[in-house]
């Protein structure tokens, strides 16, 4: 199954300014809760964990439940120290770890 | 300066248009699955459930009211990509800021949603995902803090689906 991973920031930023950061995947998220069409239950297969990273140091993290929303989409703030990339990483069932990053100028 | 869009109202607008694509494709066999992917099996989360899992994760520690803030829309009509957004009043200080966020759900079949961890680094203690629900129903978030205090809010959604969706 093919995963895509999209991350979304302001490109430039002042130093000490907020930055809205915007992380998104494509991905089922089966919360275990449905059923095929003979009656078994579909096993849970999502992600578990999301990790945000700037400048090599972990700012954020998320864990996924059985609620989570298909399609995980997260934003929140970050403070711009100094330019660097941002990284998020998604950890799927298998322990599989998926990344994708961006670069913040600060000036 | 420009002021930004909000982005809770954004992915409720998104939500519409999808809604919008997604009737015009539409078949019968869809709409059965989908139908089946909404009614929970035998589990069932419980008001009382929910109080069980905060317990657990507070270690019976008191949790007051206030602080946290949950907005979502009063009426949705996709109960799979249900908007939120949880923010924590705090100064984000190293001394003092929002170590983590719970979030639950009281009637899916499983309470758990999600978990948040901030920093220090991050400017404000808000986070905007999306989440699940099989009905219409209250969200309870659990705010952590720095000083080991609880802090917990609730938001309320109406989950209508159906052919007018109006009610």
């Amino acid at each position: 199954m093919n995963h895509n991973l999209y991350i979304k920031l302001p490109e430039k930023a002042q130093q000490g300014d907020e930055v809205f950061v915007r992380a998104r995947m494509d991905h089922v998220m089966e919360s275990g809760w449905h059923k095929t069409e003979e009656g078994e239950t579909i096993p849970p297969n999502r992600i578990r964990e999301f990790t945000c990273d700037y400048n090599g140091k972990t700012v954020f993290k998320a864990s996924f439940e059985a609620g989570a929303a298909p399609n995980p989409y997260l934003g929140f703030y970050i403070r711009a120290s100094e330019t660097g990339s941002v990284e998020c990483h998604w950890i799927t069932e298998e322990g599989k770890r998926l990344t994708t990053s961006a670069v913040l100028t600060v000036t | 300066m420009k002021k930004e869009p909000d982005e809770l109202q954004r992915l409720i607008e998104q939500g519409s248009l999808r809604r919008r694509g997604f009737l015009a494709l539409s078949s019968k066999a869809l709409l059965a699955g989908l139908a089946a992917a909404i009614i929970p099996g035998a589990l069932k989360a419980t008001p009382a459930s929910v109080k069980e899992s905060i317990a657990l994760l507070t270690g019976n520690a008191e949790v007051e009211k206030g602080l946290v803030t949950v907005s979502m829309p009063k009426i949705y009509h996709q109960p799979e990509f249900v908007p939120i957004r949880i923010t924590v009043e705090s100064p984000m200080t190293p001394d003092d800021y929002v170590r983590a966020v719970h979030l639950f759900a009281e009637r899916n079949p499983e309470p758990g949603v999600a978990s948040f961890a901030f920093t220090p680094e991050c400017t404000k203690a808000e986070v905007i995902t999306r989440l699940r629900l099989v009905q219409s129903q209250i969200v309870v978030a659990v705010a952590e803090m720095s000083d080991g205090s609880f802090y917990m809010g609730k938001g309320f959604s109406k989950i209508s689906t159906g052919a007018g969706s109006c009610g």
